[in-house]
């Protein structure tokens, strides 16, 4: 059996009712899930085919933390207990109406023109800032355009797959307090436990200890740094976890990011973007044996580029994981030697010599 | 625009290794930072050629007193023509990626003098 999540154009929204109607599959029913970009759609597709209830009592929960701070973030522009109702109200959409009308009724979600409707819920500005007013058309001396409107469905699944599968930093040190929120894309992904995609797609805010334990994100100056070390970190992610399957299973095509900064009033959109994935995709396939050494001399040029002073390895390694060209290669070598030779570097942290020879394998010329 | 094999051919060119690990000791131990600045900083063929003729130049003091093996002419010759084969950026992205990475566990006693290594252990760089 599969479902369609048809593609709106608002990239972050898509992916993210993607991944919520597979989480609400995957945490109630007994087949793995399967999430497939087809370009045009979202497949989403039970791998046995049937549906079948985990509990067939239906004490089944939709798996939701209310205390998740991912809430904050999504509705960003709501007060705590505006937030709060918001969270139930998507609780009981996906419970009460529909897990009854999609998987007992048998309902696809397919129908495009139901995106977007009138009297629906308003998308927030937290969870695609396509939603934000004046985005999407010029607010000229008045400023009038009214809400994006979601019918009811497409609106849970959406805040449910970004509250679960997207990720807030807050970034910059000083100045205004901006944030960026990030989602990777599945291009071809199986779930067996609806809990293991936030082992992918996620990631915790940095804090002392992470950074101690050289896990997770650094605390980066610029937002598109943020995005591509998550990029470097999630390819880490998916080769740990085709080397334990045997096999390439799960690939994405990219994380998505923007930027919130705050204002006086509420935050308000900054930037967006997307890091392909491809490139890191192709070392980890060919390139088994060198990708760990790769991702790891990547990932240590961002976290030594987070220290105060060497922000320009890190703006370099990003350049890198962006274009892959011969120009950003240079400046990030160049960059790499000048910090080792000037001992800022320790000998360790240097790449060995085949995996210097694998990376250069993909870039452009 | 494509991938290219050219860049890693260049890298796998054992004249090309020999200088990087050249650059790779000049670097660490005689901190010879005006031959990456001029490596860094020459765009034609012939201002890289000059570029790297002065570099064996400062490496051949080093070489000499710690007994370094010293790329030879007939290295130079081969260098030179890779770049009229293939152009300055992709031969110096060559040589300064043979300068970032350590070869062996056993390269790296080799090239960091003792007393470095001691500091690295400390903690003193991250």
């Amino acid at each position: 059996m599969q479902f369609a999540i048809m593609k709106t154009g608002l990239d972050i929204f898509d992916a993210a009712r993607a991944w919520g109607l597979a989480i609400i599959l995957s945490s109630c029913q007994k087949s793995e899930v399967c999430i497939r970009d087809q370009g045009w759609c979202f497949w989403i597709k039970l791998v046995d085919n049937e549906l079948e209830w985990r509990d067939p009592d239906s004490t089944w929960e939709i798996p939701i933390d209310d205390s998740d701070e991912n809430w904050s973030f999504v509705f960003t522009t709501l007060g705590q207990e505006a937030r709060k109702q918001k969270v139930y109200r998507i609780k009981s959409i996906l419970k009460n109406d529909l897990c009854r009308e999609v998987l007992e009724k048998n309902f696809a979600i397919d129908a495009e023109a139901m995106v977007f409707v009138k009297g629906g819920e308003s998308l927030p500005g937290g969870l695609d800032p396509s939603a934000f007013k004046g985005v999407r058309q010029k607010t000229r001396a008045r400023y009038e355009e009214d809400q994006l409107k979601i019918e009811k469905h497409h609106w849970a699944l959406a805040c449910l797959g970004m509250a679960l599968c997207g990720s807030y930093q807050r970034i910059g040190s000083t100045g205004i307090q901006r944030t960026i929120g990030l989602l990777p894309i599945p291009y071809d992904v199986t779930l067996s436990q609806w809990a293991e995609v936030q082992e992918l797609t996620r990631w915790q805010r940095p804090s002392k200890s992470t950074a101690q334990q050289d896990t997770g994100l650094s605390k980066q100056v610029g937002g598109t740094t943020v995005a591509a070390q998550a990029a470097v970190q999630l390819a880490e992610r998916i080769r740990k976890r085709a080397a334990a399957q045997g096999s390439l299973r799960d690939r994405f095509s990219e994380i998505a990011f923007f930027e919130l900064f705050k204002t006086s009033h509420q935050p308000k959109p900054a930037q967006g973007n997307r890091v392909q994935l491809d490139r890191l995709t192709q070392i980890i396939l060919g390139s088994p044996k060198q990708a760990e050494e790769i991702f790891a001399w990547l990932d240590y040029c961002f976290r030594r580029g987070s220290k105060k002073g060497a922000q320009d390895l890190a703006l370099a390694a990003t350049e890198f994981i962006f274009r892959w060209d011969l120009e950003s290669y240079y400046r990030l070598v160049y960059i790499f030697v000048r910090y080792l030779a000037d001992n800022e570097i320790a000998m360790e942290k240097r790449p060995n010599e085949e995996a210097m020879k694998e990376v250069l394998r993909y870039v452009t010329i | 625009m494509s991938q290219s094999n050219s860049l890693h051919d260049v890298y796998a060119h054992p004249a090309i290794r020999e200088f990087g690990r050249s650059l790779r000791l000049a670097l660490w131990r005689q901190k010879d930072f005006s031959s990456l600045v001029e490596l860094d900083g020459a765009e034609r063929p012939d201002e890289f050629a000059e570029a790297l003729k002065r570099f064996l130049r400062r490496f051949d003091a080093l070489a000499r007193r710690q007994n370094l093996h010293r790329p030879t002419q007939q290295r130079l010759e081969e260098v030179t023509g890779l770049i009229d084969l293939h152009g300055v950026k992709i031969v110096r992205a060559a040589i300064i990626s043979h300068a970032l990475v350590a070869s062996t566990k056993q390269g790296l006693k080799d090239e960091v003098p003792g007393e470095l290594v001691e500091e690295e252990s400390n903690g003193s760089a991250s």
